[in-house]
């Protein structure tokens, strides 16, 4: 059940949090990316951050929820992270679509309101003309 | 019982006729109608047609052009959101394939004015009808035809059918609320749910004039088994 990383460990994953989380930042700055998002998508640095500074914290997590293996806990931590992601896609997704379907919608009958006024016009134009 | 009654007795009707690439069809069908002379509008919702169906359609009739295929909800919504718009009492829907013969409107309208429905559906199954279609289909017609039996307490023969008539009271549920795929049946489980009254009536209709269905096949199977989920979803809808 010990669990303690290795230097190569650490400086593998100090390296990819760093850079992880820069790019993160920098695009949630830029509002590519909403602040819940980014909070959400930062946690796959975050969860692997407390293996790094406390190992005896995750061995004693490990223990508690009955996992032999602590990073099974890892694991299975970024795929409840990744499943509430994707949830939270699915509700924006849908929620874009019924929208796109509204205008869409809403476009198409606009026009044809226009066009019925248009030509409405057109033949008052030609009867006070005749 | 209710009997639907107009001032006049001569309600304003539309006909709604959705279509894709129907650049064959569709200028016959409306002439078809016009010379029928049933004193009814008519709107074309061209659901993102890449042929030349809107030019076709928009000599003969009103013709909304959406900018992107919706599916054949999308368009029937939008139809029935112009039908709220222009104030009609009633629409009709009429596919623009020429399945459904415009002189089987009346049949429709017929049994509305003598029954107390919102919905009135024209349905292939209960007359002896020209209809033929494949053994796999009717299969699954007649599962979704149980289902809704089964979970709604009511009768329907032919739940897949795009022949149908709305009154105002149905117009409004379905402009705020009309499902996208698979329209026919699971729109019966929401007006069901919503405490409106559905009817049937027999009617004829034709094999589909050019092109191709788009349910055939494995679609079949994968139709009926997303109608029947739906249909269960809306059930349980109340209680969650």
């Amino acid at each position: 059940m010990e669990f303690q990383p290795t230097p190569q460990t650490i400086i593998f994953l100090s390296f990819f949090i760093v850079i992880y989380l820069f790019v993160l930042l920098r695009n949630t700055i830029k509002n590519t990316i909403d602040l819940y998002d980014f909070l959400l998508l930062s946690s796959v640095a975050i969860i692997p951050l407390f293996y790094i500074l406390t190992p005896e914290l995750v061995v004693f997590l490990a223990r508690l929820t009955g996992v032999s293996f602590s990073f099974l806990l890892l694991f299975g931590s970024l795929f409840v992270v990744t499943f509430i992601y994707l949830y939270r896609l699915n509700i924006k997704l849908t929620a874009q679509q019924k929208k796109i379907i509204l205008l869409t919608q809403e476009v198409g009958l606009l026009r044809q309101a226009l066009t019925q006024k248009t030509e409405g016009q057109e033949i008052k134009k030609r009867e006070s003309e005749s | 019982m209710t009997i639907h009654s107009f001032p006049q007795n001569s309600p304003r009707i539309l006909i709604i006729i959705p279509c894709y690439n129907e650049e064959a069809s569709i200028a016959g069908l409306l002439k078809q109608i016009q010379e029928m002379n049933l004193g009814y509008d008519t709107v074309v919702i061209d659901d993102g047609s890449v042929d030349r169906t809107h030019e076709m359609a928009s000599s003969l009739s009103p013709c909304i052009k959406l900018i992107a295929n919706l599916g054949i909800g999308g368009a029937i919504q939008t139809g029935i959101k112009y039908s709220i718009e222009n104030d009609y009492d009633l629409c009709i829907q009429v596919d623009g394939d020429g399945q459904h013969p415009p002189d089987q409107i009346r049949m429709l309208l017929e049994k509305y004015k003598a029954s107390s429905a919102n919905l009135m559906i024209g349905s292939r199954f209960m007359a002896d009808s020209r209809f033929r279609s494949t053994p796999m289909r009717r299969i699954g017609i007649q599962i979704i035809s149980k289902t809704i039996q089964w979970t709604y307490r009511q009768t329907i023969t032919d739940p897949t059918s795009g022949f149908r008539m709305m009154d105002r009271k149905a117009m409004r549920l379905f402009s705020t609320r009309y499902p996208l795929d698979y329209p026919e049946p699971i729109s019966l489980a929401i007006a069901f749910e919503e405490g409106l009254v559905v009817n049937e009536v027999p009617v004829l209709m034709e094999p589909r004039q050019k092109g191709i269905s788009s349910i055939t096949g494995f679609k079949t199977v994968s139709y009926m088994l997303r109608v029947v989920g739906y249909l269960f979803l809306i059930r349980i809808g109340r209680y969650v």
